[in-house]
This record gives C-alpha cells, sequence and structure tokens, in this order.
C-alpha cells in the first residue's frame, strides 16, 4: 500500500470502520511508514480534542429514571420543570401508548372505497394506516390527555362533528390527535395508550357500505362491525353520520369499553 | 442496578423498563447532538423529549424487531428536520438532504494533510484546544453532523448511514472529506468563515 493509498482510509482505520484485510494492510503500512505513522497520531489528538470539545457540556440534564416514569404515567408533580409544550408531550408519553386514529376514519374510508375494487377491505386500511403510524413515529399534531380539547382541535380542522372520548385513567390515556385527508376527505384521528399497547380511534364520514367485508356483532344495544387483520382487531361503530372504528393489537373484549364511550 | 431499584420502586411495567434501557445509555448523547442542531438550549432540551415521547409512542417490544440506539437519533434528527420545514424553531444545524456531487468537489483523499505549524506536542494541543472548536463550527453543515454523530454521538458509520439516511459508502466518504477539512480549518484558520448562528457549549 502506498502513502496516497494509505490516506484514503487513515480515517476509517482509525475509528475501526474497515474490514480486517484492509485495515492490516493500513497498518502495515504505517509500521513502516514514518510520515503516515505521524499523521495518525496528529489524528488521534485532533479526534480527542474535539471529542473533548463536543461533550464538554454545561447543565446537561441528569437522567433521572424515576422522574421519567412518572412523566411516562403523566403524575402532574414530575412535570412541573417542563415547558408547556414539553409538559403536554409528556403527558402524552406518560399516558402510555396507545394511538386512536379519530379523524382517519373519515379518510380511511374513502380510502376503503378507492380499494374495494382490488379486494382490500376496511380494516387493512384501517391497519396499515396504524402500522404506519407506529412504524413511522408519526408526529401527533395535538398533544394532550384532555378529550375536550382534543375533540375541539379535531372539530376545527376537519369539521367533523367528532367527539374524542375520555377514558377512566385506569383504564387508558389519551395521548392527542391528527387530522388528515385521504382522497380529498378529510378525517380524524386520536391515539390511547391501554395498558402497555396502542390503540387508535379513527373518526370518519361514510356510509355503512364500507363495513360490509366486517362481521357484524350486536353488542350494548348498538350494531358493531369487526375484523381480524395482521395480528390487529378492528372494531367499527356508526355514531350520527360519523363512523368511529378502533384499531389495536388489544383483543377485541378490550375494545368494547373504548368504543363505548364513543356514545357520549 | 438504578434500573432495577426504580422497577422495584415504581413498579415499573416489563416495556417502560425496556425502554428506560434503552434510552438510558444515549440519554447525554442526544442532548449533546440536539444542542448543535437547536439553536439554543431550551430547544435543545425540548428536542430530546420529543424524541423520546415519539420514541416512546412507537416503541412495541412485541414486535419482531429489535430497538437500537441509532433509532433515537433517526427520530431526533427526523424531529429536528420538522423544525426546519415548520419554521416555528431556530435550528442551527440543517438535517437536511445533502448533494453528495458538491462533497466531491476539492477534496482528494490521496493527496497529503494540511500540515498544521506547531514546534512542541504541548504548543500543538494547546493550538487544538483554542482552535478545534472554531474549526468544526466552520465545517458545511453535511460535514459538520457527519463528524458530530461520530465524534459527540459515538455512532459508528452503519449507525451513522441509518440517522443520514444514507450508504454506508457515503458515510465512509464524507467523514473523511469532513475530517480532511477539519485540518484544512486548522491549518488555515482564516478559512473558517461558515460559523453557526449560535454555537452552543
Amino acid at each position: 500500500m502506498t502513502c496516497s493509498e494509505a490516506r484514503q482510509y487513515i480515517f476509517a482505520f482509525l475509528d475501526n470502520e474497515l474490514d480486517s484485510a484492509l485495515s492490516l494492510e493500513v497498518q502495515q503500512h504505517i509500521e513502516h511508514c514514518a510520515l503516515c505513522a505521524r499523521e495518525c497520531e496528529i489524528e488521534k489528538i485532533v479526534r480527542r480534542q474535539l471529542a473533548a470539545k463536543l461533550k464538554e457540556a454545561q447543565a446537561l440534564p441528569e437522567f433521572d429514571e424515576s422522574a421519567l416514569v412518572r412523566l411516562l404515567r403523566s403524575e402532574p408533580g414530575a412535570l412541573g420543570r417542563m415547558s408547556r409544550t414539553t409538559r403536554r408531550y409528556w403527558k402524552l408519553g406518560t399516558a402510555g401508548a396507545l394511538a386512536a386514529v379519530l379523524v382517519l376514519a373519515a379518510s380511511l374510508f374513502v380510502v376503503n372505497s378507492a380499494r374495494k375494487a382490488q379486494g382490500v377491505s376496511l380494516a387493512d386500511v384501517l391497519v396499515e394506516d396504524f402500522d404506519h403510524f407506529v412504524t413511522e413515529a408519526k408526529p401527533l399534531q395535538i398533544v394532550s390527555a384532555d378529550a375536550k380539547e382534543v375533540s375541539e382541535w379535531l372539530r376545527e380542522r376537519t369539521a367533523l362533528a367528532v367527539s374524542v372520548p375520555s377514558v377512566d385513567p385506569a383504564m387508558a390515556s389519551l395521548m392527542g390527535g391528527r387530522k388528515c385527508k385521504i382522497n380529498g376527505k378529510p378525517a380524524a384521528f386520536a391515539v390511547y395508550r391501554i395498558g402497555n399497547e396502542m390503540a387508535s380511534l379513527v373518526a370518519l364520514h361514510e356510509s355503512d357500505e364500507a363495513l360490509v367485508h366486517m362481521n357484524r356483532v350486536e353488542r350494548n344495544g348498538h350494531t358493531h362491525w369487526v375484523d381480524h387483520c395482521r395480528g390487529h382487531t378492528v372494531l367499527a361503530c356508526r355514531r350520527g353520520e360519523l363512523i368511529y372504528a378502533v384499531i389495536s393489537r388489544l383483543p377485541e373484549e378490550s375494545l368494547y369499553a373504548l368504543m363505548q364511550r364513543t356514545e357520549g | 442496578m438504578f434500573i432495577e431499584e426504580c422497577i422495584g420502586n415504581l413498579r415499573m411495567s416489563e416495556t417502560e423498563a425496556a425502554f428506560l434501557r434503552l434510552v438510558r445509555p444515549c440519554w447525554r448523547r442526544l442532548y449533546l447532538v440536539a444542542r448543535h442542531y437547536a439553536s439554543s438550549v431550551e430547544d435543545a432540551r425540548d428536542l430530546v423529549q420529543e424524541t423520546l415521547l415519539r420514541a416512546w409512542a412507537a416503541y412495541n417490544p412485541s414486535e419482531d424487531r429489535s430497538y437500537r440506539e441509532g433509532w433515537l437519533f433517526v427520530i431526533q434528527r427526523r424531529v429536528a428536520a420538522e423544525w426546519v420545514r415548520q419554521a416555528h424553531r431556530r435550528v442551527a444545524l440543517e438535517p437536511g438532504e445533502h448533494d453528495e456531487l458538491t462533497e466531491l468537489v476539492g477534496t482528494d483523499l490521496s493527496e497529503p494533510f494540511a500540515a498544521i505549524a506547531s514546534s512542541t506536542e504541548n504548543q500543538f494541543r494547546d493550538f487544538l484546544d483554542e482552535g478545534v472548536a472554531a474549526a468544526f463550527d466552520a465545517l458545511e453543515p453535511a460535514f459538520r453532523e457527519v463528524v458530530l454523530l461520530s465524534v459527540a454521538a459515538d455512532l459508528n458509520y452503519h449507525e451513522i448511514a441509518e440517522v443520514l439516511g444514507c450508504p454506508l459508502g457515503t458515510v465512509m466518504s464524507r467523514m473523511a472529506r469532513a475530517r480532511r477539512k477539519l485540518r484544512e480549518r486548522l491549518a488555515h484558520p482564516s478559512k473558517a468563515v461558515h460559523r453557526r448562528p449560535e454555537a452552543l457549549r
């Protein structure tokens, strides 16, 4: 290996990022080349000094795990030192992790209609959207555990008469919501955490035809539609002009309580 | 041990405990990197917290996937990029898409390194102590970011490629050019004209 070749790899070599064969070649060259060996030493010092500068930080917050757990659980006292915005986000995180998307319902139905011709059911569309939200870590546009606040936010932005249900803290926690448009139609989306699982509640402006591929179940004096898809449960119910759908990995029985709260 | 104590005291769920185990080792490094993305200490704190909240919202250990530290830095960079797009926060280091062709211009990796004048090792160290931060600040954003993720976040090249969303070869090439440019800035401090709006240290 020549000096010019060694110089191309010297940084990756010092970072231990070369494969063993190439690393050995660079190592052997350095052992026999005083000039390149000196450059290596200089680079080590530069990197060390830079690391010291970049890592010297004043007033870095301590990692207080017990405080973090309290925050995750929305204990008000634990939020005291945080900014207003952050506090709301922490409430979201604390609440646990369940995402329900309210406004998405409308959009999901639209998507469903478009996909019917391709044999894609509403449940498929809802689960796909839910998975996308979770895996992409999509941001909530409003982060709040206050159902009234989330409802108002969604109503203002979607023109849908959405009512995000409040929940018993012992049962679940509201994290927040998002608005979206699918095929040009607004939809509402709210997210809850139930235990260690997330659930989304989607509100759609659609007809019952969108539900024909799902199983019809009479429960609590209402007609529900249920489907299971890729490890998820989808539970839907009509509320006035809107259809609400809950999507989660939780079993069907765990979702009726949340759906019942949408009767409002 | 501390985590186990917390688990005992707070009866932490397995999911919460697993999440904290993931976060704890990179808590400090997330802040160090955030201080360069963000324009103020307050924004840096919010950036980390928003990152963790999004991570927590997406975290599902029952899924058939593994969560690595790099995942948190991916989310952090995404949040910073959103701040830039939404323009509701000041961002000092914009995590944008970078033109690789531009990076290739003017840097021959086989050429000798820029010589830094110094007579003794102590002098050299003193010189670095005074000049290395300014030289780093003078780097173009794409180069500053790759060095930051390596030196401050201690991510390896594979992890950096994941964070930047680019091939491993691009990281290796960009890193070599960035470090060469750093040496050039140290050798010729007058070239250090590209400064961040508000250096945070």
